[in-house]
């Protein structure tokens, strides 16, 4: 339950910032008008690629982890210590600041995915099909996310960490091209790594409207898997903390 | 009963604590004091199990602080107001809601606590505000509501009258004198020797990471009849000494050009003792 009231609490406060996530809403929608543009230019499979980049633009794009600058500055400014005093799961806690964030701006862009499902004929299975893995997805990007953030504990700066990071786990997760366009060698490894169920496995099932419930088990795996590996970090690194001050 | 047994704590080669051995029954309530890098606020967070030691063991009312038992976590507080818990764009009462949750209070005894408390903070309608709002000393005042929810054994404040009001700082420290008559073990990091004669029951000492002296509360409260007497001499040398409050200044030194009196400091304390 306290997680729920955690979650709350986290909605209540992005009410402050709507502005700026329909300024990032606008910005997506020019990128896609162009894509379409491009593609109306005689690409083959041109409309689940429309839909793969549909589901990227709307959705998938904003669930890409990345390391977290702000978990480095909770750690050497010494506020990390209110938290760890707290008798609750942290990861579990800091996995809730991940979701809710992406999820409250998704609410507010519903609208918007109304509308252009419209003007791109999208069939309402698909939105069902994405709808369904898409909190999934959301759940191992946070993992993934934390999992990497928790470096804060052996590294003094995380800005530029963070930057590349974005950027690797951009492409390596399907998020600027689907892993079905890499090399035959390096698609079988992508397709292997957890990143491939945060955007590449959703995309691709929103595309062509079917759940690979294969997939779909491997990615609830992946869940299991980071959460108890993040488990094991953090407790190590807390065993290692040296708190600021003092 | 909190016990200390030949702690060390070394972080990057450099000692903060050296064998520190301590034992303090239940029920107390301890004022630390030491300069800046004396090593009293890694006492107190070895103590809350925020770091672990280098070598030796600390128990806090028979569990080991940093191995971080949930029911231990539910047993303390650790309040720092310089790095607060609360979040600056909501209303406190939404935090203390969470918090309700995480420490399992029910609804009635929450709301009971946020009523008694907040009135005796006198801060029954700032808890409604955005934190952000707030004067320093009432989000103090919050921050301690908050880490004192969910009734802590032991609490422990690093800290927590720097840069507030006079008013404030009454209050609470009325409310710690209510937490010690409910007969919770406190323990308390400050540099006001008014306030640590009016609620310490003793008085530890901390320098260079190791424990430097012990008072005992007849002892301190010996310190409220101190005064310090500045003499500046017309060739603009100084001389300071500690006098009872009741014995005259020596006047008769020569060339005395100016002669203060003011109330002793715990600085001043610690520059006899160091």
């Amino acid at each position: 339950m306290e997680y729920l009231e955690y979650s709350r609490l986290l909605m209540k406060k992005l009410k402050a910032y709507k502005l700026n996530w329909y300024l990032y809403i606008f910005q997506n929608i020019i990128n896609f008008f162009f894509l379409y543009l491009f593609l109306q230019s005689g690409i083959g499979e041109k409309d689940r690629i429309i839909r793969y980049y549909f589901s990227l633009s709307f959705f998938l794009s904003h669930i890409i982890p990345v390391i977290k600058p702000g978990f480095f500055n909770l750690i050497r400014n010494g506020e990390f210590d209110n938290l760890i005093l707290m008798p609750i799961n942290k990861i579990l806690y800091f996995s809730i600041v991940e979701i809710v964030y992406p999820l409250y701006n998704i609410f507010l862009t519903l609208p918007f995915i109304f509308i252009f499902s419209i003007i791109f004929n999208i069939p309402l299975k698909n939105l069902v099909v994405l709808l369904v893995i898409f909190p999934f997805s959301l759940i191992l990007s946070s993992l993934i996310s934390i999992l990497f953030s928790l470096s804060a504990f052996w590294l003094k700066k995380g800005d530029s960490l963070s930057f590349w990071s974005y950027s690797l786990f951009r492409i390596i997760s399907g998020g600027i091209i689907p892993i079905k366009f890499f090399p035959n060698k390096i698609k079988m490894v992508l397709e292997f790594l957890p990143f491939n169920y945060i955007v590449n496995f959703p995309g691709e099932a929103f595309a062509n409207g079917v759940i690979d419930i294969g997939n779909f088990l491997k990615l609830l795996f992946w869940i299991l898997i980071i959460f108890i590996i993040s488990n094991m970090v953090y407790n190590y690194a807390i065993s290692k903390y040296e708190t600021a001050g003092g | 009963m909190i016990e200390f047994s030949e702690v060390t704590l070394k972080i990057k080669d450099k000692t903060i604590l050296s064998e520190i051995n301590l034992s303090i029954p239940d029920n107390k309530t301890i004022g630390i004091v030491g300069k800046n890098g004396s090593g009293k606020s890694s006492f107190l967070k070895v103590m809350a199990g925020i770091i672990k030691p280098t070598n030796g063991k600390v128990k806090v009312f028979n569990y080991i602080p940093h191995k971080k038992n949930k029911e231990f976590l539910k047993q303390i507080s650790f309040v720092n107001p310089q790095k607060g818990i609360l979040d600056y764009s909501l209303p406190a009462i939404d935090f203390y809601k969470f918090l309700a949750k995480v420490y399992k209070i029910n609804k009635k005894d929450f709301m009971n606590k946020v009523e008694y408390f907040g009135k005796m903070l006198d801060i029954k309608d700032k808890i409604h505000q955005p934190v952000r709002l707030l004067s320093f000393g009432e989000r103090v005042k919050c921050e301690v509501l908050a880490k004192l929810i969910h009734s802590p054994k032991l609490i422990i404040l690093d800290e927590p009258f720097i840069g507030i009001d006079v008013d404030s700082k009454n209050k609470l420290i009325e409310f710690l004198k209510m937490q010690k008559k409910e007969r919770k073990t406190i323990f308390i990091v400050t540099h006001e020797i008014n306030i640590l004669s009016e609620i310490v029951d003793e008085l530890i000492i901390f320098d260079k990471g190791k424990i430097l002296r012990r008072f005992k509360e007849s002892e301190i409260e010996h310190f409220k009849e101190l005064k310090k007497v500045d003499y500046v001499f017309s060739d603009g040398t100084t001389k300071s000494e500690i006098i009872n409050k009741f014995k005259v200044p020596d006047i008769s030194l020569k060339n005395i050009k100016s002669i203060q009196i003011n109330d002793i400091t715990i600085e001043d304390i610690l520059r006899e003792l160091v």
